[in-house]
């Protein structure tokens, strides 16, 4: 596409990656959450397919590598929930509020969340894309 | 053309219709909110986490998370089941 | 414990994808097979709360005796279904045996849960697990019947969701046991209940809802087709006798009778005139759910037992006829009546047992619960009883048709391998033990209706 679109993107990506990852940390403080934050960072993606073409975002995130890392994720993910009183007995960090470490199981799940989500919607978005 | 007229018009009639009878003073008082005033008084308190969707979300409720994830899995997979153009192939019109 | 067999299914579908191993989904369904029939033989109910918090609040799984009568069955026949699909899906296969244990996961959420929305969420997680599944062979016929079964199938998902917020905006709980004491037969709430029901017809294929079921299981291929017609009709059945427990309108009459009788005929009469053996299976189907609803709308104890058996029966039946014309299928990998003929002496026998069970003839497990319907209706309208004889004699015309198949002169021998005939000879053995012994049949029926009438029991139980 035209060079001033390609140029924009290029330096507002990282931005729109940064914006998605901290949604997704800070889901225990502020609005937000796993399903908000992968999407915007997801969106970061599209705009780099948009802009430029599959192959250059292939480049920075591979199409097997996410199928490995959905899998491991779910079952982490999975693990985590079924045994979900034994985390929160063990994940104890007292009771500091508005702070990064504060709720108990909430900031891994959030994680963990987000990484699933995000890599679905990846998956689904280089599907559309390859046509 | 007069079956999508008559198929939107229907469409349109009915979720009129049952969006009319949920917002009938329905969701407009505390009358019968127990676990709602539970969750948002307590919620802070038993989770440590300010933001109550979140502790509604992923820890009352953790397990319609984990069951939404899973739809998404699935939603993944399925759509790999139907990619029938490979790579290297070019369907031609 | 009951969790884990729910944990494990989900579970083994991800290792599906990374290991590629068929055993992995064949232990996994056998191994919630067993958990489920030791938690049916020794505990009368059981409940779960995860993450340890108290029922209205958090999410609880109750398993009383019908939703494990119900969990049993599916949880069988998806390892018979995993068995069969080892020699006859020959590619990708990884991909089917995952989304197959997805599928039973769902199923198996949907009736061991007692929260309302936790219900909504697993009947997503079948009903998406099922749209992928149809579409698996991507021929014409398969994606055209994906697509009418997306479409549809979407939006009765979405009326069960209104409904379900419906009583969440009235009630201010989402937990069953809350829900039956909070609950007054006034017209918001009647409408909620509607919505829900629509929802679940859409699944078990009633009559005005059907639309989606003959294409989608001309499409599937065979052993999806069994999961189809045996266990997203059975949970489609247990979605609309578990919203009517709720509401305690366990004597809704009229409605359900007119629409169970209408099924019968209707799915009777179109199958007579198919050509495609599995479409002619599939409106087979839809007959047996017309009984199915026409016995549980009576109303009275007898018809509710009459009703559970004939979803038992219905199982071991289509499950028995699915898996034999399947073996043709994948011998000679032609699907309409006129071009297929085959000699092979166990198909035949298993096939032949197949018709006459369905038709209700005696010695088999057909007439045990086709008499009991017949004596039920009795009591209630003897037009029922006659038109239900009626539609007996319709399924044996035209299950006659389906066994013509292998008396004709020309046919040739074909082989199956062992890997298919295995569930075919258990079913059919396990059709004709039902018939000459039905106390076995009762001895699961009977728990599962007495947990059913019995409402004070769960709400003890759950909410202490």
């Amino acid at each position: 596409m035209d060079v001033i679109i390609r140029t924009v993107s290029k330096a507002i990506f990282p931005f729109i990656l940064l914006l998605g990852v901290f949604i997704i940390f800070h889901g225990h403080l502020t609005p937000g959450g796993s399903f908000p934050g992968a999407a915007i960072t997801i969106s970061g993606i599209a705009l780099i397919i948009i802009s430029y073409s599959l192959k250059k975002a292939e480049r920075i995130i591979n199409e097997e590598n996410a199928h490995k890392i959905e899998a491991i994720v779910a079952l982490i993910l999975a693990l985590i929930v079924i045994y979900e009183p034994v985390f929160r007995n063990y994940i104890k960090y007292g009771t500091r509020l508005f702070e990064l470490w504060s709720a108990q199981q909430i900031l891994f799940l959030n994680l963990l969340g987000g990484a699933m989500a995000a890599t679905a919607l990846l998956l689904i978005i280089f599907l559309m894309v390859k046509e | 053309m007069m079956k999508k007229i008559a198929f939107t018009l229907s469409l349109i009639v009915i979720f009129t219709f049952l969006f009319s009878v949920i917002s009938s003073d329905i969701f407009a008082s505390w009358k019968n909110k127990d676990v709602a005033r539970y969750y948002l008084e307590n919620g802070l308190k038993k989770t440590g986490s300010p933001n109550i969707v979140s502790s509604v979300v992923w820890d009352f409720r953790a397990f319609d998370t984990l069951g939404e994830e899973t739809v998404l899995f699935t939603a993944a997979v399925g759509i790999f089941t139907l990619m029938i153009f490979g790579p290297k192939k070019k369907k031609k019109a | 414990m009951l969790e884990y067999t729910v944990f494990l299914l989900i579970i083994s579908a991800f290792l599906m994808l990374a290991f590629k191993k068929d055993l992995i989904a064949i232990f996994s369904t056998a191994a919630s097979f067993i958990i489920i029939c030791m938690a049916f033989l020794f505990k009368n109910i059981e409940t779960v709360r995860f993450g340890g918090w108290a029922p209205p609040l958090g999410i609880v799984w109750v398993a009383d005796k019908f939703g494990l009568f119900i969990a049993i069955l599916i949880t069988g026949v998806s390892f018979l279904v995993a068995l069969y699909s080892t020699k006859y899906i020959k590619e990708k296969k990884h991909r089917f045996y995952a989304l197959l244990c997805l599928l039973t996961a769902g199923l198996l959420g949907v009736s061991l849960t007692g929260d309302i929305f936790n219900m909504y969420v697993f009947f997503e997680i079948m009903s998406i697990s099922s749209y992928a599944i149809v579409s698996f062979f991507l021929d014409k016929d398969a994606i055209e019947g994906a697509l009418k079964y997306l479409i549809i199938g979407s939006l009765s998902s979405s009326f069960i969701l209104i409904g379900i917020a419906l009583l969440y905006g009235l009630t201010g709980t989402l937990n069953m046991a809350d829900l039956v004491i909070k609950i007054s037969h006034t017209p918001p709430y009647l409408t909620a209940f509607g919505l829900i029901l629509i929802g679940f017809a859409f699944k078990s294929a009633i009559i005005p809802f059907h639309a989606w079921k003959p294409d989608a299981i001309q499409g599937t291929p065979i052993p999806a087709g069994i999961i189809f017609t045996t266990a997203s009709v059975t949970i489609g059945i247990y979605g609309i006798t578990r919203i009517m427990f709720i509401f305690n309108l366990l004597t809704l009459t009229t409605a359900f009778i007119f629409f169970g009788v209408v099924t019968m005929i209707i799915g009777a009469i179109l199958a007579l005139i198919q050509i495609n053996v599995k479409r002619m299976l599939a409106y087979s189907c839809i007959s047996q759910v017309g009984y199915i609803t026409m016995a549980i709308g009576l109303g009275t104890r007898s018809g509710l037992i009459s009703g559970f058996y004939h979803i038992l029966n219905n199982i071991l039946i289509e499950a028995l006829l699915f898996a034999s014309i399947g073996c043709v299928i994948y011998a000679t990998k032609e699907t309409s009546l006129d071009k297929i003929s085959v000699k092979n002496n166990t198909l035949l026998i298993a096939t032949s047992i197949g018709i006459l069970s369905l038709a209700g003839v005696p010695l088999f497990n057909g007439f045990v619960s086709k008499w009991l319907i017949y004596t039920a209706s009795l009591e209630v309208n003897p037009s029922l009883t006659v038109i239900a004889v009626v539609i007996s004699a319709i399924t044996l015309a035209y299950g006659v048709k389906i066994i013509s198949i292998f008396f004709n002169p020309s046919g040739k021998t074909i082989k199956i391998p062992k890997a298919m005939l295995v569930p075919v000879v258990v079913l059919a053995f396990l059709c004709i033990l039902i018939g000459i012994f039905p106390h076995i049949g009762l001895s699961l029926v009977e728990p599962a209706v007495n947990a059913l009438l019995n409402q004070n029991h769960y709400l003890t139980t759950v909410l202490g």
